[in-house]
């Protein structure tokens, strides 16, 4: 087997809260707590969990903007927080992301071009005439045009702004994306556009995926393997058929069970169903 | 008496592109004790209609049609009686739980808002009024909680308290808009659960607007499709789930990822995207982007056939049901809307 392109190694963050008594040591809250995985280049693997389980964090420690408390975050073998601060910028163009919400991801006063090639000014210095060529190819790998480069953003719809942000993530021919939740502000039918898009990237360039999100049938679909989050610690990992199929932990049952199905009520009124249990907060330690 | 009537609403919005049809001709009833849905994606009116039943369209909107709550003409009225409306007759779930809630005030003091003004009591019973309501959407710790500042809950907390306070004065119409797209699903599916036992032990009637069509086959008992200011197929929703009359709601169907599809599947899409309000096509608005339209699609508009008792679709390929087959008895208030189309 080959070395996987990521490796998470143990990895904890605690994030320290303000101090809620002036004599009392700051509370801390533990985002993640012993997490371990692999993931190997040209794969995609997902991570689900609620609000506060800790996704979002794993990002940002996978995007180095930030440091674990405990553990190591391995890009291709490097450690990301041993390296100097030339190397991490080098490590840096080999991993892009794509946020959730098209509106707030994308300058309105930048046009489309600017937005798209700024990785590679950034990352590369690349010249303004080949920035403008990568950026053009970019857009027609997602499907625009390269007459979309001066445009702005205002002008395009919410799927569009989408492949425009997936865009600005392939102009690095990043080998990683980390993509957090780069659907659930869509509609459905533009929804199903972007995944089939990503899902085309993955067959055309190998890009390997971290795909982040709260929807289990997304995440069936475009994942190998699947991490699922709970208060910051990992309950289940299996590859989706199992884990959806069969799942183990009472966790994922619970997801799963939340899952709006598509079978109406026949004949009675909806309703006076068991609620489903409270799910957990993070856990708090002083 | 049906409890709301809405009968050919149009809504025409004031855009830097000029004026802009939002809704074009819109028509359904419900009674008390009913649950309908509007499902439909961005810009199809889904939202709009819930505005210009509450009266709080944007400024320089134009309304025409009739909007009639307990035989009440809304349309007409002005923004002093609309106020006496809100929040006493008709109560609205907002989507975001966190921007809804003024931050500065306590929850008790908001729930206890709408019980003041519209009811008159005293501080004193309205607090005790907001704590019976608190403990009705099932917040834990109600009793302290009264004092709570929003930020204090989580969302779904929060959604709980927007409930409360819709439900403060006793509405005889909830009308909730996305109520749970901010939430996690398994918040989600409490919340709605909640919704759903509320709205049967009142017997008010609840319009559920959604873009989830999950949401709506476990909440509402009636759905209307939407697309681009119209409604393209209304019915029951297990008829509707099941018959699929209109390409619309199919094309809907095959875009959304289900769990158990093999890894790598493509779904179906539906090319090309929503026609602009500002400069809509003549005909059927879904024709441009429909694999099985026809020249005449694109040059009148589309009747409203009854595919079943109670069930429409605006389709010229929809399937008839013959007339005969049709308890006359047991034509249902949609049938208002054949009349109009």
């Amino acid at each position: 087997m080959t070395e996987p392109l990521l490796v998470i190694d143990r990895v904890s963050k605690q994030y320290r809260l303000p101090r809620e008594h002036l004599l009392s040591p700051a509370p801390v809250v533990q985002a993640l707590d012993d997490v371990s995985f692999t993931l190997h280049a040209g794969r995609s693997l997902g991570i689900v969990g609620e609000s506060g389980s800790g996704k979002s964090t794993l990002a940002r420690l996978v995007m180095a903007l930030e440091a674990p408390t405990a553990g190591r975050v391995l890009l291709d073998g490097q450690d990301l927080n041993t390296l100097s601060a030339a190397q991490l910028r080098r490590a840096r163009s080999q991993v892009q992301m794509v946020f959730q919400d098209p509106y707030g991801s994308l300058d309105p006063r930048r046009t489309v071009g600017q937005t798209v090639a700024e990785p590679l000014a950034v990352l590369h210095g690349a010249a303004r005439s080949e920035q403008r060529t990568r950026a053009g190819e970019a857009l027609e790998a997602v499907g625009l045009r390269a007459a979309d480069l001066a445009k702005y953003p205002h002008e395009f719809s919410g799927g569009q702004r989408q492949r425009i942000a997936i865009a600005r993530a392939l102009i690095t021919r990043p080998k990683l994306i980390v993509a957090d939740e780069p659907v659930s502000a869509l509609d459905v039918s533009v929804q199903a556009q972007v995944l089939n898009l990503m899902q085309d990237l993955q067959d055309e360039f190998g890009v390997t995926y971290l795909f982040i999100s709260h929807d289990l049938s997304v995440v069936d679909l475009v994942c190998d393997e699947v991490v699922v989050l709970q208060a910051g610690r990992i309950v289940e990992q299996g590859p989706p058929q199992r884990l959806f199929q069969r799942p183990e932990h009472p966790y994922t049952q619970r997801l799963l069970a939340a899952v709006p199905g598509l079978v109406p009520p026949t004949a009675a009124p909806a309703g006076g169903r068991p609620s489903a249990p409270v799910a957990k907060s993070p856990t708090w330690a002083a | 008496m049906n409890l709301l009537e809405v009968q050919d609403l149009r809504v025409t919005l004031q855009t830097s592109r000029g004026p802009a049809d939002a809704l074009r001709g819109i028509s359904f009833s419900m009674a008390r004790g009913d649950t309908v849905g509007l499902i439909g994606e961005s810009g199809c009116g889904k939202s709009i209609t819930a505005l210009a039943l509450m009266g709080l369209l944007p400024e320089g909107a134009k309304v025409s049609g009739s909007i009639r709550l307990a035989g009440q003409e809304l349309t007409s009225l002005d923004e002093a009686a609309l106020c006496a409306l809100r929040g006493a007759k008709m109560g609205m779930v907002f989507q975001e739980p966190m921007t809804a809630l003024n931050p500065l005030h306590t929850i008790g003091r908001q729930i206890a808002e709408s019980l003041r003004l519209h009811r008159g009591v005293s501080g004193r019973e309205a607090r005790a009024e907001a704590l019976r309501l608190l403990e009705r959407v099932q917040l834990p710790q109600a009793a302290q909680r009264l004092d709570a500042y929003p930020h204090q809950l989580s969302g779904g907390q929060r959604q709980r308290v927007v409930i409360a306070i819709a439900l403060a004065c006793g509405p005889d119409l909830l009308i909730a808009d996305e109520p749970t797209t901010a939430l996690d699903v398994t918040i989600q599916r409490e919340v709605l659960d909640l919704i759903a036992e509320l709205v049967a032990e009142d017997g008010m009637g609840l319009l559920l607007i959604s873009h989830d069509l999950g949401v709506m086959a476990q909440t509402v008992r009636r759905m209307l499709v939407m697309y681009a200011g119209t409604v393209v197929e209304s019915g029951p929703t297990a008829e509707v789930f099941q018959r699929l009359a209109h390409p619309y709601t199919r094309g809907l169907f095959a875009a959304r990822p289900r769990i158990g599809l093999p890894r790598g599947t493509r779904l179906s899409t539906i090319p090309g995207k929503v026609p602009e309000l500002a400069d809509m096509p003549a005909g059927c608005p879904f024709a441009e982007r429909c694999s099985q339209a026809e020249d005449r699609c694109r040059t009148a508009d589309p009747p409203n056939v009854a595919v079943a008792q109670g069930h429409f679709a605006r389709c010229v390929l929809a399937q008839a049901l013959p007339a005969e087959a049709m308890p006359a008895d047991a034509l249902p208030a949609d049938a208002l809307q054949a009349a109009v189309a």
